[in-house]
């Protein structure tokens, strides 16, 4: 997670409206969602695999890329249990001994459709995370007037997030040298400790950055003085350019002669 | 259990958010009530934020061989209730789903809905039953952890199944989707909730103060000499 903050502090994106390119992810997200044609979420995938590209020049800290993997394994699980209840044409079935699966064609195709969203959505979000850091997402969030409140509380608890891992990677390591995590019943048992003990240090590091904040003057409110670049009209232009060409694209795919039908004279 | 980016339908997308925005509404006018009243609290309701998606970060093994993690949203009922749990839950899946991949921004209603909303509010009417049992610490913790996890993941079965409900029945949707992913969660909801027995079990040892007022502490609960700080 350091890392994705790293790499999204160097992205040459990083500079760009947040809210803009949040508002440019929206309408990749909303038009892959909308789609029913496979076509829409693969142009999205395109999309988001070039800016990220050209963000991170594909260095990829490792959590993340084990975090890939995992949304993967999830995203076949899931499109499999899609494609088994979607009732339709018997296209094959699959016996293993105590029960015969069926998967229908409707059912194969809607899996088909909605894993591919959700590759492609899942490109788009880390193009995203990759080129905007989130304290400065929280801080743009105060253009469109979301509460100081949200966002300063957004804020600490990410910087916090930072603060905690690295203590509770300092206790896993201790406590990995004890061999606290051999066998099962240790492991749990470790594990409860260690959330404990990142919970009580939590709580006195509360206490301690109250003190550090009343002696520098603390009022209740965290300013901030560098605001992020605000949200211009050529990104919702571009936003909505980007979804209407992806809706009709999907139109043209799926209802080529109504499309075309709109042309004639 | 999340819903991942782009399972859900647009029109179940917008309808989960729509269930989801008034509690986390009701949630940011407790929290700035709370910050206006005693702004102190802002460094604990922010670490407490934190600690929910540090915990997330703890890897448990899962009977399927992978290993999965607690949410803490149950730990969290007991300590700062459903109405806050569900603001701090809003912006960890936030960062889940941008730094982690894990979940997604238009699922973000649903899943908001399930793990914050749903899951607490279930975990919460079984720690208050418990509370006024007077049932110790053990099965108290042991409901709410359990309650809130395993409610949270029966929910999104359900906000499966409707989304794609077999030729027509969400019942036979649920039930499939129940049924297959009950091999990981049921044992992952069990381990919740052993997990913070033993959480309450030190805390309340070590930071009895914590807990003023939360638990039907007994004695022992509290005075019990601590063997070791550990780790």
């Amino acid at each position: 997670m350091n890392t994705m903050d790293e790499i999204a502090y160097s992205s040459p994106f990083r500079d760009w409206s947040p809210l803009g390119k949040l508002a440019l992810t929206l309408s990749l997200l909303v038009s892959s969602l909308i789609a029913s044609s496979i076509l829409i979420p693969l142009i999205v995938f395109l999309v988001g695999f070039a800016l990220f590209f050209h963000s991170t020049r594909l260095r990829l800290p490792r959590v993340i890329a084990f975090a890939l993997l995992n949304a993967l394994l999830i995203f076949i699980v899931s499109a499999l249990v899609i494609a088994l209840v979607t009732a339709g044409q018997p296209l094959w079935a699959v016996d293993l001994w105590v029960v015969t699966l069926h998967f229908s064609q409707e059912g194969v195709q809607l899996a088909t459709l909605v894993f591919f969203r959700a590759v492609a959505g899942v490109m788009v979000m880390l193009f995203f995370a990759a080129s905007t850091p989130l304290p400065q997402l929280a801080n743009a969030l105060r253009q469109v007037k979301v509460p100081k409140e949200i966002v300063e509380l957004t804020v600490l608890v990410y910087r916090y997030s930072f603060l905690l891992l690295e203590q509770l990677s300092t206790m896993y390591v201790a406590a990995d040298c004890r061999l606290g995590f051999r066998g099962y019943r240790n492991k749990y048992r470790t594990t409860s400790k260690l959330a404990v003990n990142v919970f009580t240090r939590s709580m006195d590091m509360a206490e301690r950055s109250q003190v550090a904040l009343n002696a520098r003057g603390f009022r209740g409110v965290f300013h901030s003085y560098r605001s992020p670049v605000r949200l211009s009209i050529k990104w919702i232009v571009l936003s909505a350019a980007v979804f209407f060409s992806l809706y009709a694209i999907n139109q043209l795919v799926v209802e080529p002669g109504h499309v075309l039908g709109m042309f004639k004279m | 259990m999340h819903i991942m980016e782009g399972f859900l339908p647009v029109e179940w997308a917008v309808f989960w958010s729509i269930l989801s925005v008034p509690v986390v509404v009701w949630g940011f006018f407790k929290i700035r009530k709370l910050f206006a009243e005693s702004p102190e609290m802002k460094m604990s309701v922010a670490l407490a934020g934190a600690f929910i998606f540090v915990l997330s970060s703890l890897k448990l093994p899962s009977v399927t061989g992978s290993s999965s993690h607690p949410t803490g949203t149950g730990a969290s009922t007991i300590l700062h209730g459903v109405a806050i749990t569900s603001v701090l839950c809003t912006i960890v899946l936030v960062f889940q789903a941008l730094l982690l991949a894990h979940g997604g921004i238009t699922t973000l209603g649903a899943n908001i809905f399930s793990m914050g909303i749903a899951g607490p509010f279930v975990g919460w009417l079984a720690y208050r039953g418990m509370m006024r049992a007077k049932l110790g610490l053990v099965p108290t913790v042991f409901a709410t952890a359990f309650l809130a996890n395993f409610s949270a993941y029966i929910v999104t079965a359900l906000q499966l199944a409707l989304a794609f409900p077999t030729a027509g029945s969400v019942m036979t949707s649920f039930i499939t989707f129940f049924g297959i992913f009950a091999v990981t969660q049921i044992p992952l909801a069990v381990v919740e909730g052993v997990l913070f027995i033993m959480f309450f079990d030190y805390l309340a040892r070590t930071r009895p103060d914590l807990l003023k007022g939360k638990l039907n502490l007994r004695p022992k609960d509290s005075n019990a000499p601590v063997k070791a700080v550990e780790a």
